[in-house]
């Protein structure tokens, strides 16, 4: 298990310098530069090209990003190119609100997945036919579509919940959850149908298998069988899917953060791509990147954990 | 004066009329219909017959596991459908089953001594056992069957089939059950771990005294096993009788010629057999 997580990391260092040259260059393709976005139109080219030399934009682009990376290896992901804050700083603030956004999510998704897919299995007849075609409108509708959605319908038509707005748990943590409540909603609706599915066809599936046959014959109460065996049984390619959610609610957030303007890491991202604030743009690639090793590596602990047959070998 | 009737031991299990049903509404089918027989305490009845002959489904509504559409299934003199719900546990200790695929049949998430003590922890609060008694009781019974007691800290996935097949057998009496119904036990192993299951069957009926259901698709296996034998045929019974006899003397065509569809390890009498399957189907054709 040592050698498993050792590995993991060592391999995150090549994902984390391949994925920050493909945002490197990525940038660099992108019209305009931060210059000109900095000193406005009123801007003379001298002035833009003063600005140029003091930001390093001059040099080769090689050079520009073996400099980044060298101060990254060291943990110094530079500064923004607008505000000079450091971009470790900058993240570092709005973690908590992506943080809340994506862990009430998973919560969400793996609780609300599991216990529809095996309700619809255990149970069948028209929740699972329902199931079956939600999944696949779930799966079809893109997060943002339903955040504004959400917004449209809950928020201004019918004003249950705030349509904007975030305040710290720390702070005020019933307002915190009542602001998180529609974007988590949006941000996890898609998840939730795909575990469901997941889970109802592997519960289906260990179901008919003849040990659960045993039991019943034997007189187990039904209610034990399928908390004890069931449900343990088909979590191990449900637990895949939670995984893949997890990933995917990442580019989620990115959109959500935007409909319900929360101040997350989503939010810094698309402001930074906008003004090319490169440095910005890499810091967050690179915490993204990790999250995504993390995710991964917590997974497959967790199978270990889930399959004793993964223990043993 | 009713001294004779009271000294004799009821039959374990009668079967009167069974009818059964698969589906629902108009796919609604008949399975099983109007079979009867019974198995003497401490016997052995085969149950053989081609796939979609109703072995099974007679097995699974003997166990109550399907529902019974007509007739009547008595076990230990008792109408199986009359018990009321609360006594039905009861019942599932009294008769157990083992299956066919030894890979299915076992909880891969849970280690060989916590499927053993399952079924004890249902039985009622009055006569639970307690831990010991449960972890001494696995012991025992593993030991039984031939492999040794600290199986019971490993999972599934560390036995081979014939293993597997005999933790089946030791879950099977844990709870000291009266009759069991075996469907299709040997099927899925090696000709050779075949024996050796079989042999262990026939090993513990006489040493508890069990009485066997032996649902098979394979005479053979049945008639080493079996005292008394059943032909399934489209759901209903084409012959019943002592083994020997059915063996021996078959009076049904279809009962002869399952006999000949089996294979024998004697390359002159298999061919021999070979013809006279080959002379009874032109037979058939040109009729």
């Amino acid at each position: 298990m040592v050698r498993l997580i050792v590995n993991r990391l060592l391999l995150s260092i090549v994902l984390v310098v391949i994925s920050s040259i493909a945002i490197f260059f990525l940038m660099s393709l992108v019209p305009g530069d931060p210059a000109r976005s900095i000193l406005g139109a009123a801007a003379t080219p001298d002035s833009i090209e003063r600005l140029r030399q003091q930001l390093g934009l001059d040099q080769p682009l090689l050079a520009q990003y073996g400099s980044w990376l060298l101060g990254a290896l060291r943990g110094d992901l530079g500064e923004s190119v607008f505000t000079g804050d450091q971009v470790v700083t900058l993240i570092l603030a709005r973690v908590p609100v992506t943080a809340s956004l994506i862990l009430l999510s998973t919560l969400v998704i793996a609780a609300l997945g599991t216990a529809l897919g095996l309700l619809s299995a255990v149970r069948g007849g028209v929740l699972g036919k329902v199931l079956d075609v939600v999944s696949l409108v779930g799966l079809a509708l893109p997060s943002y579509w339903v955040a504004i959605l959400l917004v449209a319908l809950v928020a201004v038509a019918l004003r249950i919940f705030p349509a904007t707005g975030y305040f710290a748990f720390a702070d005020d943590p019933g307002r915190w959850l009542l602001g998180l409540i529609l974007p988590v909603a949006a941000l996890s609706l898609g998840g939730v149908t795909i575990v469901a599915k997941q889970m109802r066809d592997s519960a289906m599936d260990v179901l008919a298998r003849d040990y659960i046959r045993v039991l019943r014959a034997t007189g187990v109460r039904e209610s034990s069988i399928v908390l004890k065996h069931v449900l343990r049984n088909s979590a191990l390619p449900s637990l895949t899917v939670v995984g893949l959610t997890v990933v995917g609610s990442l580019t989620g957030a990115v959109f959500v953060e935007n409909v319900f303007v929360l101040p997350g890491l989503g939010t810094l991202v698309t402001q930074a791509t906008t003004s090319h604030d490169l440095p910005v743009v890499l810091g967050v690639g690179v915490f993204f990147t990790l999250f995504v090793i993390v995710v991964n590596l917590a997974i497959d602990l967790l199978y270990g954990v889930l399959n004793p047959k993964v223990r043993v070998s | 004066m009713s001294a004779p009737d009271t000294l004799q031991v009821p039959d374990i299990l009668e079967v009167e009329d069974l009818a059964v049903d698969h589906g629902v509404g108009r796919k609604r089918k008949r399975a099983v219909n109007g079979v009867s027989f019974s198995i003497p305490t401490g016997s052995t009845l085969g149950l053989v017959g081609e796939s979609g002959s109703g072995k099974t489904t007679t097995g699974m509504a003997i166990l109550g596991m399907l529902p019974i559409a007509s007739g009547r299934v008595l076990f230990e003199g008792r109408d199986i459908t009359a018990i009321p719900r609360g006594e039905q546990r009861a019942l599932g200790a009294r008769r157990q089953v083992i299956f066919q695929d030894p890979y299915s049949s076992l909880d891969p998430t849970k280690t060989i001594g916590y499927t053993l003590a399952e079924p004890c922890r249902i039985a009622a609060r009055a006569d639970r056992m307690s831990a010991a008694q449960i972890a001494e009781r696995q012991a025992m019974l593993l030991q039984r069957v031939g492999l040794s007691p600290d199986a019971a800290r490993r999972y599934p996935a560390q036995f081979s089939g014939g293993q597997r097949q005999r933790i089946a057998i030791a879950r099977a009496l844990m709870l000291s059950p009266r009759l069991i119904v075996c469907d299709e036990p040997v099927s899925a192993l090696d000709l050779s771990v075949q024996a050796e299951v079989l042999n262990l069957l026939v090993e513990l009926q006489r040493d508890l005294g069990l009485s066997l259901l032996f649902i098979s698709h394979d005479l053979s296996v049945v008639r080493h096993i079996s005292h008394s034998i059943v032909v399934l045929r489209n759901g209903a019974v084409v012959e019943q009788g002592p083994a020997g006899r059915v063996y021996d003397e078959p009076a049904d065509q279809y009962t002869r010629s399952l006999l000949a569809a089996a294979p024998v390890p004697d390359p002159a009498e298999q061919q021999a057999r070979r013809d006279e399957r080959h002379r009874r189907r032109m037979e058939d054709d040109s009729r």
